[in-house]
């Protein structure tokens, strides 16, 4: 195994540093201006062409329907071209949050009140106009679900404690407490506003509801589930401008070879989700282009923090110091390329100088003899000087967790005398056992909305959070936790990630080493895409109303 | 015959009863949680109070002899349930991606006839020969391979060699043949080989048997041609194992499809039984283990009527 860092990291690293600079305003803009429509959007190339209808690959065969319930891929690309968001990403410059649905939006002082004006005239795809209460209903359908409905970015409007509509087209957040984040949230491409009586109608639970009528550049055509989600061109669509396109054909592609083969035959024009080898091979074809996005989604080693012997803080510090993380990363290369990534996702602004800090410390680098010697103190102390024997390592069957676990297994009995037996287990067993803390060690990993500490520790590592299966509690981590997420000023914002970090660096809740990196291509015909193929741009590129065809 | 007819068909009903069970209880008892499924990585979020709302939309939280009954209501009606995850009718999914599936199982048990019966003729008339022996390593040759394995070949080969990749989308033969073809062609051909050997190694055994045989001798010995006392005399007696082996691999065909269509990348109602599995969408699978179950007997009835018209001694009361 080749030791880290190689090529192929160092260049992941190169394009992350880039990345990070190109996002730093992201979370640290304090949000106190107040913003007008800056002019309606168009393509970011000049003299775009309308016309024409784009194939599109990858993951798009999804298990429910309602986008404010699901988190995946598989609903955004072929349910976000049908929807507005009431701000959006900007598609071009990534750093920004624009307007959408509303046109303009004020923030109180205190940054406790935030009243969105909503732009006349807008029509849902049955004709009927777009109101405030629409705005309301969808955001109460995410902030207080009703039993039944899952809402997975609750947490992420925490603060909110009320919608209301002051207007026919005026809506308020009413916060309990300031939040530097909250635009970025609003703006995640799931956030969609749906209208009420569609909600209401279905028991606010959309999930078996193929076809619902939203407000976006692009309006419902057919749907062979499972096959393509074929679209049509909204002709009503409030930006007179938009779409270019006039449709999009979504096609459910796994990811890897076979999306990568769609590609390189040019049975598609773009696709999400490519194995190393077609991109390899995609490189060296004429007209055909590749990127990679960082989702911000982070993996690794998770105990089950309410059983021995991993309720001690002694045992999971050993495991940490001789766990080699960059191994474990180059060892996926191939099948599943990863980045590096620690208590900072690599999306995160602060991430290259976090990284530059902690890489060559103990539990980071790859494990030294020092490093070696301590995790077997540690271990000593622990009373497990013999090791240990006949732990349970429930893996999902993902390929590659697969790989990894083998690995990880050898290091732990090699270097600790830890012996574990490997359980692979399909997910919905696997979602299962993890839920019933069935499990002593498991490799796993969750994605976050928006890139800003708060959402990822918030999910991951705070008492209760929605990924804190595995039982890590410690109120002073969730005290920094809650902080982070009120906190818009940069400076302080550093500071209070520096103790949650110490926090977690302490009490090694789990081993996160890396975040998954995403291959895409697509074909010289295929323009407007602005951000959505700049590395980072994951849940909010996908509405494609800029997009146009070379012809 | 008509008697016989109506006998097997109400000899089939229990035996479809039987499969209802098998597998609405294998199902049920297979480890998994379809809810976890639907929610991915966000099931660890549900409450229990949520779950519980959810599974009883689902019909899940209904005592397991009521989801039975309800399932075999859903198949009186002939709608045969929705699909978990979907709004649609598992009868959409069959008329949507049925005629694919069908079509390929078609494809693929014609060419095993075309490969098979004149391989296994020449092996036949040719015993111990170069050319026996040379069909004959072919013939296992393409018993052992995979169809998975020989799919995926195919596929590589094409892309890599020619940037060909089949059309992505259910295309029937009515929309638009060519395309349709190429969708179909690739795993009919990979479903066809593999049953061919079957075939080719049943025609030469059945040939053989025949072929000494006092009455082929005798129609050999009344100055027939070789061609006539083959395909007419002998042929026709050695059909009946090969009609009934035929029978037997179209239900095979059925169930290759699951692992060629997925492949190939092929939209059929195999990488839709491949899909539900993974998805745990109850509805969907045994709906379509059902459908196929229903096709197997209807298919070995049919070979069972043909005895009579292919062998005048054969009569059913």
């Amino acid at each position: 195994m080749k030791p880290w860092p190689n090529v192929s990291v160092l260049a992941g690293s190169l394009a992350l540093l880039m990345l990070s600079l190109a996002v730093l305003c992201v979370s640290a803009a304090p949000p106190t201006s107040a913003p007008a429509d800056a002019g309606l959007l168009g393509a970011p190339e000049p003299n775009p062409k309308r016309g024409g209808v784009l194939k599109w690959g990858g993951l798009a065969n999804s298990t429910l329907y309602d986008l404010h319930q699901t988190g995946t891929i598989a609903n955004m690309g072929p349910q976000a071209p049908m929807y507005d968001l009431l701000v959006q990403v900007d598609p071009v410059h990534w750093d920004k949050v624009i307007p959408d649905l509303a046109k303009s939006w004020t923030i109180s002082e205190d940054g406790l009140t935030y009243t969105f004006y909503l732009r006349e005239g807008v029509k849902f795809h049955d004709g009927a106009p777009l109101t405030a209460e629409d705005v309301v209903a969808s955001f109460n359908h995410i902030l207080f679900p009703p039993p039944g409905v899952l809402s997975p970015r609750q947490g992420l409007f925490d603060a909110v404690k009320e919608v209301v509509a002051t207007g026919p087209l005026t809506v308020e957040f009413r916060l309990t407490e300031p939040r530097g984040y909250l635009l970025r949230g609003l703006a995640a491409g799931f956030n969609v506003i749906m209208r009420k009586q569609t909600l209401e109608e279905n028991n606010y639970d959309l999930r078996r509801l193929p076809v619902y009528p939203g407000t976006g550049p692009f309006r419902h055509k057919s749907l062979e589930a499972g096959v393509v989600r074929k679209l049509e061109r909204n002709p009503d669509y409030w930006n007179p401008v938009l779409p270019y396109l006039d449709g999009i054909e979504i096609y459910h592609l796994e990811p890897g070879p076979k999306t990568g083969a769609a590609c390189l035959a040019h049975t598609v024009d773009f696709c999400w989700g490519i194995d190393t080898i077609s991109e390899q091979k995609a490189q060296k074809i004429r007209g055909l282009h590749t990127a990679r996005i960082y989702p911000h989604a982070p993996h690794g080693l998770w105990f089950n923090l309410k059983k021995k012997p991993f309720d001690d803080v002694r045992v999971r510090r050993a495991i940490n110091l001789v766990v080699d993380k960059a191994a474990l990363v180059e060892a996926t290369q191939e099948i599943f390329p990863q980045v590096r990534a620690g208590w900072v996702l690599p999306t995160d602004p602060l991430f290259q100088e976090y990284w530059g800090k902690v890489q060559e410390q103990p539990g980071w680098r790859s494990p030294t003899a020092e490093d070696r010697a301590e995790a077997r103190r540690l271990m000593q102390e622990a009373g497990y000087e013999n090791g240990l024997k006949g732990l349970d390592f429930l893996v999902r069957d993902l390929a590659f967790y697969l790989a990894w676990v083998p690995i990880v297994q050898d290091m732990l009995k090699r270097e600790l005398k830890i012996e574990t037996t490997i359980r692979v287990a399909a997910s919905g067993v696997w979602w299962e056992e993890a839920q019933r803390s069935n499990f002593d060690l498991s490799i796993y990993g969750y994605g976050t909305t928006i890139p800003h500490v708060a959402d990822y520790w918030n999910a991951g590592f705070k008492t209760g959070g929605g990924y804190n299966f595995y039982g890590y509690s410690n109120p002073a981590f969730d005290a920094i936790v809650a902080a982070t997420a009120r906190e818009s000023e940069p400076t302080k914002l550093k500071a209070l990630m520096a103790q949650g970090i110490e926090i977690l660096d302490r009490d090694i809740p789990a081993i996160a080493w890396s975040t998954p990196v995403v291959p895409i291509a697509w074909w010289d015909n295929v323009k407007g895409h602005g951000t959505a193929t700049k590395s980072i741009n994951f849940w909010e590129g996908m509405r494609d109303e800029i997009w146009w065809l070379e012809k | 015959m008509s008697k016989y007819v109506l006998w097997r068909v109400l000899h089939a009903i229990p035996a479809l009863l039987g499969v209802t069970v098998i597998i609405f209880v294998s199902l049920r008892i297979m480890p998994g949680d379809p809810v976890s499924i639907m929610f991915g990585t966000q099931a660890t979020k549900i409450r229990p109070e949520d779950r519980a709302k959810i599974e009883a939309d689902l019909g899940l939280s209904a005592p397991l002899t009521v989801q039975y009954i309800t399932w075999l209501k859903d198949i009186g009606t002939g709608k045969l349930g929705k699909s978990f995850w979907r709004g649609d009718t598992v009868v959409d999914l069959i008329v949507q991606r049925g005629p694919l599936t069908v079509e390929i199982a078609v494809m693929a048990i014609i060419l095993s006839w075309v490969v098979g019966i004149p391989v296994g003729i020449l092996s036949a008339l040719r015993q111990n020969s170069a050319l026996d022996y040379l069909a004959r390593f072919f013939t296992v040759l393409f018993l052992a391979i995979p169809g998975f394995w020989l799919g995926a070949m195919i596929v590589l080969v094409l892309l890599l060699w020619w940037d060909y990749a089949p059309p992505l989308g259910v295309i029937n033969i009515w929309d638009d043949p060519a395309k349709n073809l190429q969708l179909a062609l690739g795993p009919a051909v990979v479903l066809g080989l593999a049953v061919s050997a079957y075939i080719a190694r049943m025609t030469r055994s059945s040939l053989l048997e025949i072929i000494r045989e006092d009455y082929i001798r005798t129609a050999r010995a009344k100055g027939l041609r070789e061609q006539a006392v083959v395909l007419k005399h002998a042929l026709r007696n050695a059909s009946l194992p090969i009609i009934t082996l035929s029978g037997v691999l179209f239900g095979f065909l059925l169930s290759g499809t699951v692992v060629v269509e997925q492949a190939f990348n092929v939209p059929g109602l195999g990488k839709a039984m491949v899909e539900a599995f993974v998805m745990l969408d109850y509805a969907v699978i045994q709906n379509l283990v059902l459908l196929y179950s229903v096709v197997f007997i209807v298919i070995n009835l049919l070979i069972d009527v043909s005895y009579a018209w292919l062998d005048p001694r054969i009569r059913y009361v």
